[in-house]
């Protein structure tokens, strides 16, 4: 089934607000017009109405609203197909707003929306995200071809080349949630923890083996203990009735066995038998010793006492006699206190009369010191008299002292008048004489003058005499004192040697005391301790007697109690063996108990471990099927990506042929022949690789990119060459190729070349509708084609113009 | 599809003989591969996941469901 389009309609479709209906040839239709025109609204009607709004948006990147004119409220348009037998009519309806709606008139039958929709695509073989630009093809598809990026481009060709499904197939087999689904598995099988869990089962049920062995060896221990213990309870109870009847006697005997523990029982049970005499010759003995040793102790009245007490009773006498040598040892503490002090006293005295010896020795010293100044004082008054006798000396020496000093300058003076009345006469002759003025010639006339140094050597013996008187003066001033002092110490000697004289006695007499308190404290002791040990002694006797007695008494209550019956080591055999009993039992049962828990726990552990392990197993078969299910599924996955790289290389090389000779016809400079689609790798993270185009150069052969040596118009030939051939390789059951002035950047000649090679090899195959601007195109195919020219179009509605004018123009 | 035209929608007889080769030492691969293309064929994307989650569910469930206790 090959269909063709038959007409279109098209009414408030982009450029065109009114009404649109265009008749196609079945061959060839050019539609020529200016810029503006509404050439490409009438290719986009088309596509729109085939494939729906979809394609327009995503791949033309057009809002839907803006495909309904903007002075209209919706757009219709609608192409009737036809595949020479019967066809059908396709209508779709958009308004800016809501979603376009679909009819299809098939016949008689009417079908909308979704059915419309299945029902298009089924004819048309076509999937609603497949790629369609081999079918209507225009600049921007040429563009996007060559200048997309590598992956853009890659998913283009795979695309056009049919490949898209192995893409997402590739995409589908990710194996992501199997990865998670196994990762969830190994994480709980690590959880349940793995081979360990079956050993620490194992382990366990040995362990909760052990525990019931156990368990039922003690059960039955318990069972024979307490059937024994029935027996012995009986067996206390006839015994503890009996023990009842001889309670009085029991109790008694308690009491005797107390009181001869109090008295050391077994000590004395060792002791051979006493004699009661000898005893109490021994008792009258200790008491007069007592006696006598408190008359010592001036304890006279307390003597009498003892004497009064009857020797046999030696209970009242060791009592009386305990207290009285308490007594006397109180005695003997105090005379050591006495003792003490006195010793005290003693010691403070003698350090006393240290002292005292001490100070008459250093006043001795000073004593002798002191007597040796009284020497000296006693010769200076024998040779000069005491101080007063000294001072009135001095006293007159100084008046005579002072008298020689008046002679002495008396003498002087007369000398010097001597002198110089002898000096008057030696020199003048005369001399006047200035007392009584008589004039002396003759020098010896003058009265003799007694010499000036015996009066002085006169006067210097006085001095030295006065001098020494002085110093004796002042050394009997300076012993006087000292003799005061001398008498004092004497005298201070005196009274300490009476004090030393008294303490010394004193001490003497506390010495004298200390020795006799000493002998007699000695004397205290001594008697003291005889008397002790002959108590001790005595006590004993008087305990061995008393133990001989209870004892007796004790037998004779024994045999009473076993008169009656009662057997109480048996009692005491069977309460201890009863105790032990107990015990065991309580023990049996305390660990009873914790068999039994830990009897509850192995269990619960091990139905846990039980259920865990059989999870265990499930989800190791699970994840060995998963595993594999994942290691199958990378295999495919690897396996898709090695067969998309070989049917890319398969496609590309009967691609690349096609359109080699496409290009070789519209390639009008002759510069190249060839064009060749190439996969290249780019490393293992790229395993697919890209597609590169390269076009063979006629001078030399080889091969050069595309992208770099070709011109822009260049490219757009060879992107349509491509295109072209897919078109050709690749049937459809839509038998249209519809070229959008796809080629707008190359010369004229390229573009006659492009309609005459349309007209020539396409349009024999396959309907052609081409748009174009040029009207050299236009006349150039008229003959071959139905030629429509667009005139400027009325776009604004409610004009005179509003129906688009298409002139028909007639085939030639 | 004409004996000159690259492919058409039997391009998938292409695909499957090409995996026959590549997958022909691993039969449960080819297997899978071939449920897999079948059901791309017949029922697109949504048929490959709907075959996988079917595929997924047979592998983790083999009859005996986990027990709660994990102890």
């Amino acid at each position: 089934m090959e269909l063709k389009i038959k007409r279109l309609e098209v009414e408030g479709f982009r450029a065109f607000p009114g009404k649109l209906s265009i008749e196609f040839d079945d061959r060839l239709t050019v539609i020529y017009g200016p810029a503006g025109a509404g050439k490409t609204s009438i290719v986009r009607a088309l596509e729109f109405a085939l494939f729906g709004e979809t394609r327009e948006v995503n791949a033309r990147l057009m809002r839907k609203e803006d495909l309904v004119n903007d002075f209209c409220e919706k757009a219709r348009v609608a192409v009737v197909l036809d595949d020479g037998r019967d066809g059908f009519l396709v209508e779709r309806v958009l308004t800016k707003s809501d979603a376009s709606r679909l009819k299809v008139v098939s016949g008689t039958s009417e079908l909308y929306d979704d059915l419309a929709e299945q029902y298009i695509q089924s004819k048309l073989a076509l999937l609603q995200e497949d790629f369609n630009w081999e079918i209507a093809v225009g600049y921007q598809e040429l563009q996007a071809l060559v200048h997309a990026s590598s992956s853009l481009r890659d998913r283009i060709l795979d695309g056009l080349l049919g490949l898209t499904d192995v893409r997402r197939l590739y995409r589908e087999l990710s194996g992501k949630e199997l990865k998670g689904y196994l990762k969830a598995l190994r994480d709980e099988l690590a959880k349940l923890g793995g081979d360990s869990l079956l050993s620490r089962y194992e382990e366990l049920k040995t362990r909760y083996r052990q525990v019931v062995v156990e368990r039922d060896a003690l059960v039955s221990e318990l069972e024979q203990l307490e059937a024994r213990r029935k027996l012995l309870d009986e067996e206390r109870a006839s015994l503890q009735a009996r023990a009842r009847e001889a309670s009085a006697l029991i109790e008694e005997r308690g009491r005797l066995q107390a009181f001869l523990q109090s008295l050391g029982d077994e000590k004395l049970a060792r002791m051979p038998a006493l004699d009661e005499n000898y005893v109490r010759e021994y008792a009258e003995k200790f008491k007069k010793e007592v006696s006598e040793a408190l008359e010592f102790f001036y304890m006279v009245r307390e003597a009498e006492f003892l004497k009064g007490l009857d020797s046999a009773n030696l209970s009242e006498l060791l009592k009386a006699s305990k207290e009285l040598m308490d007594k006397m040892k109180n005695y003997t503490i105090k005379m050591e206190y006495e003792i003490k002090d006195i010793n005290n006293e003693i010691k403070r005295l003698e350090n006393y009369i240290n002292d005292l010896e001490d100070e008459l020795v250093e006043l001795e010293s000073k004593i002798d010191e002191l007597e040796q100044s009284k020497s000296e004082y006693d010769m200076l008054v024998s040779k000069f008299g005491d101080s007063a006798n000294v001072a009135k000396r001095i006293a007159q020496i100084e008046v005579e002292m002072k008298a020689l000093q008046s002679e002495e300058s008396r003498m002087r003076c007369a000398r010097d008048l001597q002198e110089s009345m002898l000096r008057q006469i030696m020199d003048q002759g005369t001399a006047i004489c200035p007392v009584c003025g008589s004039a002396i010639t003759d020098a010896e006339a003058l009265p003799k003058v007694e010499p000036v140094e015996a009066i002085r050597l006169k006067r210097e013996k006085l001095e030295r005499t006065l001098y020494d008187l002085r110093e004796v003066e002042r050394k009997l001033r300076r012993l006087e004192p000292e003799l005061r002092l001398l008498d004092d110490y004497e005298s201070r000697k005196y009274s300490l040697s009476s004090a030393l004289d008294e303490r010394l006695e004193e001490l003497h007499e506390l010495r004298a005391s200390a020795e006799e308190l000493e002998e007699r404290l000695r004397e205290a002791k001594r008697r003291v301790t005889g008397l002790l040990r002959a108590y001790e002694q005595l006590d004993s006797y008087y305990k061995r007697l008393r133990y001989t007695e209870l004892q007796e008494k004790l037998k004779k209550i024994e045999a009473e109690i076993r008169e009656l019956g009662y057997d109480e080591s048996k009692l005491s055999r069977v309460t201890n063996e009863i105790n032990d009993l107990d015990r065991k039992i309580s023990n049996i049962k305390g660990r009873l108990s914790e068999l039994e828990n830990m009897e509850r726990q192995l269990s619960e552990e091990i139905y846990r471990l039980e259920v865990n392990i059989e999870n265990l197993k499930n989800i190791k078969t699970r994840e060995e099927k998963v595993s594999n299910l994942y290691r199958s599924l990378m295999a495919v996955r690897a396996a898709l990506l090695d067969a998309h790289v070989s049917l890319r290389q398969k496609f590309t090389r009967r691609l690349s042929e096609a359109a080699s000779r496409i290009f070789a016809r519209l390639e009008t400079s002759g510069e190249y022949n060839a064009v060749d689609i190439e996969v290249q790798s780019t490393g293992s993270r790229g395993r697919r690789g890209h597609y590169v185009f390269r076009v063979r150069r006629k001078l030399d052969g080889s091969y050069v990119s595309a992208f770099t040596r070709l011109s822009d118009g260049q490219r757009s030939i060879m992107a349509l060459s491509i295109l072209l051939a897919l078109r050709q390789l690749k049937p459809r059951n839509l038998n249209v190729l519809i070229l959008d002035d796809a080629a707008p950047n190359v010369d004229e000649e390229t573009k006659l070349a492009l309609a005459r090679f349309l007209a020539e090899d396409f349009s024999s195959a396959f309907q052609v509708i081409l748009t174009t601007q040029s009207r050299r195109v236009a006349e150039e195919l008229r003959s071959v084609a139905k030629v429509y020219s667009l005139e400027a179009i009325k776009k604004v509605p409610g004009t005179s113009a509003e129906t688009t004018s298409v002139e028909s123009q007639e085939r030639v | 599809m004409s004996s000159g035209s690259m492919h058409d929608f039997s391009f998938f007889s292409d695909l499957e003989e090409l995996l026959k080769e590549l997958l022909k030492e691993r039969p449960e691969a080819l297997k899978l591969a071939e449920k897999l293309l079948k059901a791309y064929r017949e029922r697109g994307v949504r048929g490959v996941r709907e075959e996988l989650k079917l595929l997924v569910e047979e592998a983790t469930s083999n009859g005996a469901k986990d027990q709660e206790i994990r102890g």
